[in-house]
């Protein structure tokens, strides 16, 4: 792990430099939000599209209040509609059409950050362990653990679900909560229950909302049916829930030296749910709503966290708004739910190790395996994986975050650059390897080694993947810090370059460092010849410390 | 920490005087809240989306995809018999352990079937089940090259072969993966001239002593038992472990009094993962065994066939009958993704009148490539292509080989 030491250093150092590149303006960034429209839910070009309405909370000249931590109150919300998104629409739209729309649009760097480069609070987000540390006990806490359904108490199941693997029940305990228990593959206990939990507890650290998520253990004469109750089958057919029908669901379930059987309790969240929020766009029914979703940091950032979390079905579907109403004003809050299909688990079975490392659909990855025999063998593939109750398949050997896919693209992950991978690098290294195991603690594992192992291995994959954004964050920020400096010493005022932005790195930019480079050429061509960054820590004669920091991170 | 302040310092530098402004990032945000509060709508669905949602919703792609209620089947027919489909109705009944299906089916080639398949799970605690079916169909082009594995690719004629059929099977299943059971049933059978221009009628073709119940059909009562062990890890699409089944069917004759025998078939797979499942050799063996007793003859439209989609993959359909067989097959299968897969495989078997000639050393043999597309709970169909001495064949089929 990354000792604080080591992270708060990097930290200053690199924000210093960000913030002093990022205080400039991005005309061109707003002269192209200014010629769209407001997205609404629907989705048009995602990068560059920010809405008329769009707030760049660190753009312009310092204010009053800034750095911005908190963003106002919300404004009442009215009339709003519930939103379904499908999958194979969501699928094909973020597969096939989204990447062909965003490799044609200017890029702009996310709107919703303070002067720091922190995304203040807002009904999305919410600076947690980063930067107010947390007590371990918070940790485990995580959205909530003082309602877990009544252990002693019958749960009344008033709906249920089965995809024809493995049911789902809606209950209602004594205390009149609600929670939807889900049970794990028969085959594989405790997979995706602790999976669940651990990841709601970690997304919840990181600054997310998140549902109380609870491992919880109940004997059968506990469910009670009422005669009203209905069960859907997988192709969506209703039927009456009978206690016949809940015994067959339990069938095969494996159950403990009690007689219980294990499941995972997710409690209703507050308010009302509306579906779930597009990754693009904004709501057009939701006056708060002011930042596209795509240019959202935490958003973007947030593929730092699944990639480090396996957890490969982030996706619009996984999300949910709930309108609630505090202190007489209704707004929408933004939820992000279900990690069923994170660490080693798939939901239904452990996760295909495929999954983290291409997309489902990768033509040239599919190519080059289908044209080698088989005997193209990436690392994912030579990886040994314990078998070890709970854990799936997750391993830290193949864990790759620069090139993690999740199962099919999403838009705010493709436009992630290099300040939000620095922000989102900061976030996994606050924690500590005693707080990833109280994390790991939560879900739950029955096997000791399990505890162990998921530990180790998100400890590594936390390692990696603040890595990985710090030496995407370096890249940047050398550029950003050598223009600083430029522009206050030897920056030349010439027209040219006076008309050009500073934090113009944050404008177009490629995935690739080749392909990056001819712009920062261009720029060097327009108005000066840039020093590469060993230069610059030459001329700057940097201390040891702080190249022994550099070279460990890059 | 010196470097740090240093760097903190030239960065405010750089940014030049820090003015006062007028408004606050505050006031900057609620003011672009409240531009937006003038001109809020109701979300519209993007195009794409109600596209997609139209045809999800629509009666024509229920009916091609549902598979409950009234649907659209394709396939499932004979290899041979060309592109075929039908109407198909499913009803689940009894809390979901009751399963009834209803399917008619139509080839290009003219070839139909239509039945009734029942299968009551969940009996016993999911310790037993029942399968029943009635089944007809007419298959108007059978293809028969000749007995034995001597016969000549040219020697092809074709006859009718029409079946009417009823089956129940009920199984106990006492732990996983192993299976017992019970097989019965009646069969109705008529054999008749084929309809193909292009060949000769077997009837014309082949004497009584070549193809025994050519010139007269009886009708069958069929029992017997069958015991089953799988322990693949998803039988769909396995990347490990195995089946091996055993089955025992006595065929007794109703009609002419010659034509009841006994089969036993014997069918042993295995998959032998390797790199994480993401490659395997997929092993297949399979003999069918038959015995008749005080002179009586199979006929040969109830011996066992090599040749086709899920065997000898290089040469025609039912290229060979005899009263028994052998096959062995082996694949070696690659994931391209997470829905293609790619083989390729060697087939070899044999087809035999006597026990006695049993042997792995004469076989027929071909080999080929395949790509399989699959989903989540197997292959939804496949493309083969298979070479022999005989030629090439290829196979679009929606399930795997083995």
């Amino acid at each position: 792990m990354v000792s604080r030491k080591q992270s708060v250093l990097t930290a200053s150092l690199l924000l210093g430099a960000a913030y002093a590149a990022g205080a400039g303006d991005n005309k061109a960034g707003d002269k192209k939000a200014s010629n769209k429209k407001d997205a609404g839910v629907s989705r048009p070009a995602s990068a560059g599209r920010a809405s008329s309405n769009a707030v760049v909370v660190s753009r312009g000249k310092f204010r009053s209040d800034d750095p911005l931590w908190v963003e106002p109150k919300p404004l009442a919300v009215r009339n709003v509609k519930t939103i379904e998104i499908g999958d194979l629409y969501d699928f094909v739209a973020q597969s096939f059409v989204t990447p062909r729309q965003l490799k044609h649009e200017k890029r702009t760097p996310a709107q919703n950050v303070n002067t720091v480069g922190e995304v203040p609070d807002s009904q999305w987000y919410a600076n947690r362990h980063g930067l107010h540390t947390m007590t371990l006990d918070e940790l485990r806490r995580g959205a909530g653990s003082a309602n877990p359904p009544d252990p002693d108490r019958p749960w009344k199941v008033i709906s249920a679900k089965s995809d024809g693997v493995m049911p789902g029940f809606h209950i209602e305990d004594s205390h009149g909560n609600r929670y939807l228990l889900k049970l794990d593959p028969a085959d594989y206990p405790e997979l995706s229950s602790a999976a669940d939990v651990i990841g709601s507890k970690i997304y919840y650290a990181l600054g997310y909302n998140t549902p109380e998520n609870y491992v919880v253990y109940f004997r059968r004469d506990q469910l009670t049916v009422s005669e009203e109750s209905l069960w859907r089958d997988r192709m969506g057919k209703e039927h009456m829930l009978s206690v016949k029908q809940i015994d067959e669901w339990l069938a095969d379930q494996p159950r403990d030296s009690k007689g219980r059987y294990r499941a995972m309790a997710s409690r209703w969240i507050d308010g009302k749910p509306i579906g779930p929020f597009n990754m693009d766009g904004t709501r057009s029914d939701d006056p708060n709503d002011v930042v596209p979703h795509e240019n959202r940091r935490e958003l973007r950032g947030m593929r730092v966290f699944a990639a480090w979390l396996n957890d490969t079905d982030a996706k619009s579907i996984n999300t949910l708004d709930s309108l609630v109403t505090k202190n007489g004003v209704p707004f929408i809050e933004h939820f992000r739910i279900d990690w069923g299909a994170s660490l080693g688990s798939d939901s239904l079975r452990p996760k295909d190790i495929r999954r983290g490392h291409d997309y489902i659909i990768s033509p040239k990855t599919n190519a080059l395996q289908a044209a080698s025999f088989g005997f193209y063998l990436p690392k994912w593939m030579r990886t040994h994986y314990p078998k070890i109750r709970g854990t799936g398949t997750f391993d830290y050997e193949s864990f790759d975050p620069v090139n993690w896919h999740s199962n099919y693209p999403v838009t705010p992950f493709m436009l992630m650059d290099e300040d939000d991978a620095f922000w989102a690098a900061k976030k996994v290294m606050a924690f500590s390897n005693d707080e990833l195991r109280a994390f790991v603690e939560t879900g739950g594992y029955t096997d000791t080694r399990a505890v162990d192992w998921v530990t180790t291995a998100s400890s590594s994959g936390a390692t990696r993947s603040a890595r990985s954004g710090l030496r995407r964050a370096w890249r940047s920020t050398t550029s950003a810090w050598k223009m600083a400096h430029s522009r206050s010493t030897i920056w030349p005022r010439s027209t040219t370059c006076a008309s050009r932005s500073p934090i113009a790195f944050n404008g177009p930019r490629s995935t690739t460092r080749a392909a990056r480079r001819p712009r920062l050429t261009g720029m060097t061509g327009t108005c000066r010849t840039w020093a590469r960054p060993a230069d610059i820590w030459q001329r700057r004669s940097a201390p040891p410390a702080v190249r022994r920091l550099l070279r460990w991170v890059t | 920490m010196q470097w740090n302040k240093l760097g903190l310092a030239i960065a405010v530098l750089s940014t030049g005087p820090v003015w006062a402004q007028d408004s606050t990032r505050t006031d900057e945000i609620e003011s672009a809240r409240a531009k937006k509060e003038q001109k809020l709508s109701s979300p519209r669905d993007p195009g794409l989306e109600r596209a997609i949602g139209g045809i999800q919703g629509s009666w024509a792609y229920r009916f091609l995809t549902s598979t409950d209620g009234l649907g659209l089947g394709f396939g499932e027919m004979i290899p041979g018999a060309g592109f075929s489909t039908g109407p198909r109705y499913s009803k689940t009944l009894l809390d979901g352990r009751l399963r009834l299906t209803g399917y008619l089916r139509s080839s290009t080639k003219r070839y139909y079937t239509g039945g009734i398949q029942g299968s009551l799970t969940h009996l016993w605690n999911g310790h037993a089940a029942l399968d029943f079916s009635a089944d007809h169909f007419d298959y108007p082009q059978m293809p028969y090259y000749g007995p034995g594995s001597e016969s000549r690719k040219t020697g092809r004629s074709d006859y009718r072969l029409e079946k009417t059929e009823t089956q129940i099977h009920p199984a106990l299943r006492p732990v996983k993966g192993l299976t017992l059971g019970l097989l019965g049933g009646f069969q109705a059978i008529n054999v008749g001239p084929g309809t193909a221009s292009e060949y000769i009628s077997s009837d014309h073709q082949y004497t009584p002593a070549q193809a025994p119940g050519i010139e007269q059909q009886t009708d069958y009562l069929t029992g017997g038992g069958f015991v089953q062990f799988d322990w693949r890890d998803r039988p769909g699409d396995p990347t490990e472990g195995g089946k091996y089944r055993a089955e025992y069917t006595k065929f007794s004759d109703l009609d002419a009094g010659r034509y009841s025998f006994y089969q036993l078939n014997l069918d042993a797979s295995e998959y032998i993962p390797f790199f994480n499942g993401k490659r395997v050799i997929a092993l297949h063996g399979r003999t069918s065994l038959s015995d008749t007793r005080n002179s009586q003859q199979i006929p040969f439209y109830m011996q066992p066939t090599l040749g086709g989609a899920d065997d000898l993959r290089g040469y025609r359909p039912f290229r060979f009958y005899d009263d028994n067989s052998v096959l062995v097959q082996a694949e070696y299968r690659w994931e391209a993704s997470g829905v293609v897969e790619l083989a390729l495989f060697a087939d070899g078997g044999n087809v035999f009148h006597d026990w006695s000639q049993w042997n792995l050393r004469h076989l027929e043999t071909d080999y080929g490539f395949g790509i399989r597309f699959k989903g989540d709970t197997g292959v939804h169909f496949r493309l083969d292509t298979g070479f022999s001495h005989e030629g090439f064949q290829i196979w679009f089929r929606v399930n795997n080989p083995f």
